[in-house]
């Protein structure tokens, strides 16, 4: 049977929940993808990032919170309204699809710039935060 | 005779200090509209908390949120959505922004187990 990807009253899809094929895994609540709908925008963004990410590296990058269905107040943020903010994990060392920070041993520094690069050059709203 | 001349003195010099002293203003207190989470692992994939890992989240919203945003002067330069008239104000991990859309709010969280203050929200 034909899966049909949720969409909002907006119109955005949810981001499809990684694919065994993908170069990126989901995380974040609420679960589920509940937390993932996003502007067409950005997913070409996401998608075109995963695509040149695959050419070069096997690991899969973290995607977060994006937007709830219908937008509004996203629970400890100040944005992710609008489908347009994304979060993105630093990178790991050993690839696991956990969190990590520049004060761990796994964080791996030119992978994370890797991404952000790939982002940076790919988004035409050059709006970029790490936290 | 010399210490009780020097009593006499600090004491017409502490008299002196109080004529001059602005009249007292007790601090009020008001009351507080907000929610929080006790969670562990990341902020934006909150799960529950362990015995090991305990985290506070607070957000504060209403007057109490402006009160605190107005308190926390000047707005930083950057801004989070890009939407029309954000505002963000922050000292250390207290941070607040202000939208046209969902007005004040302020975050404030504390690691419950390493006894130190953490952001309680991300942008």
């Amino acid at each position: 049977m034909l899966e049909i990807q949720p969409r909002d009253k907006r119109g955005y899809f949810m981001l499809p929940q990684a694919p065994e094929d993908a170069g990126y895994y989901v995380y974040g609540t609420p679960v589920d993808g509940a937390g993932q709908y996003a502007d067409p925008v950005l997913l070409s963004v996401m998608f075109f990032v995963e695509r040149h990410w695959q050419t070069t590296e096997k690991r899969k990058f973290g995607v977060g919170n994006i937007s709830q269905a219908g937008g509004g107040i996203y629970r400890k943020h100040s944005s992710h309204k609008n489908g347009l903010q994304m979060d993105i994990r630093a990178l790991r060392a050993d690839g696991l699809h956990l969190p990590v920070t520049r004060f761990d041993r796994q964080y791996d520094q030119k992978a994370t710039k890797k991404t952000n690069s790939d982002f940076l050059f790919t988004s035409s709203r050059q709006e970029y935060s790490v936290q | 005779m010399k210490p009780l001349l020097l009593i006499i003195f600090l004491s017409t010099l502490l008299d002196t200090v109080h004529a001059t002293d602005q009249p007292m203003q007790p601090a009020r207190t008001k009351p507080l509209k907000a929610e929080y989470t006790i969670y562990s692992g990341e902020l934006g994939n909150e799960q529950a908390p362990s015995k090991s890992d305990r985290k506070l989240a607070i957000e504060i919203n209403g007057p109490a949120a402006k009160d605190i945003f107005d308190s926390l002067y000047p707005d930083a330069k950057v801004t989070c959505s890009g939407e029309q008239g954000e505002r963000l104000r922050s000292k250390g991990n207290l941070w607040c922004s202000f939208l046209p859309t969902t007005g004040y709010r302020c975050f404030l969280g504390y690691d419950l187990r390493a006894g130190k203050d953490i952001p309680g929200a991300s942008c």
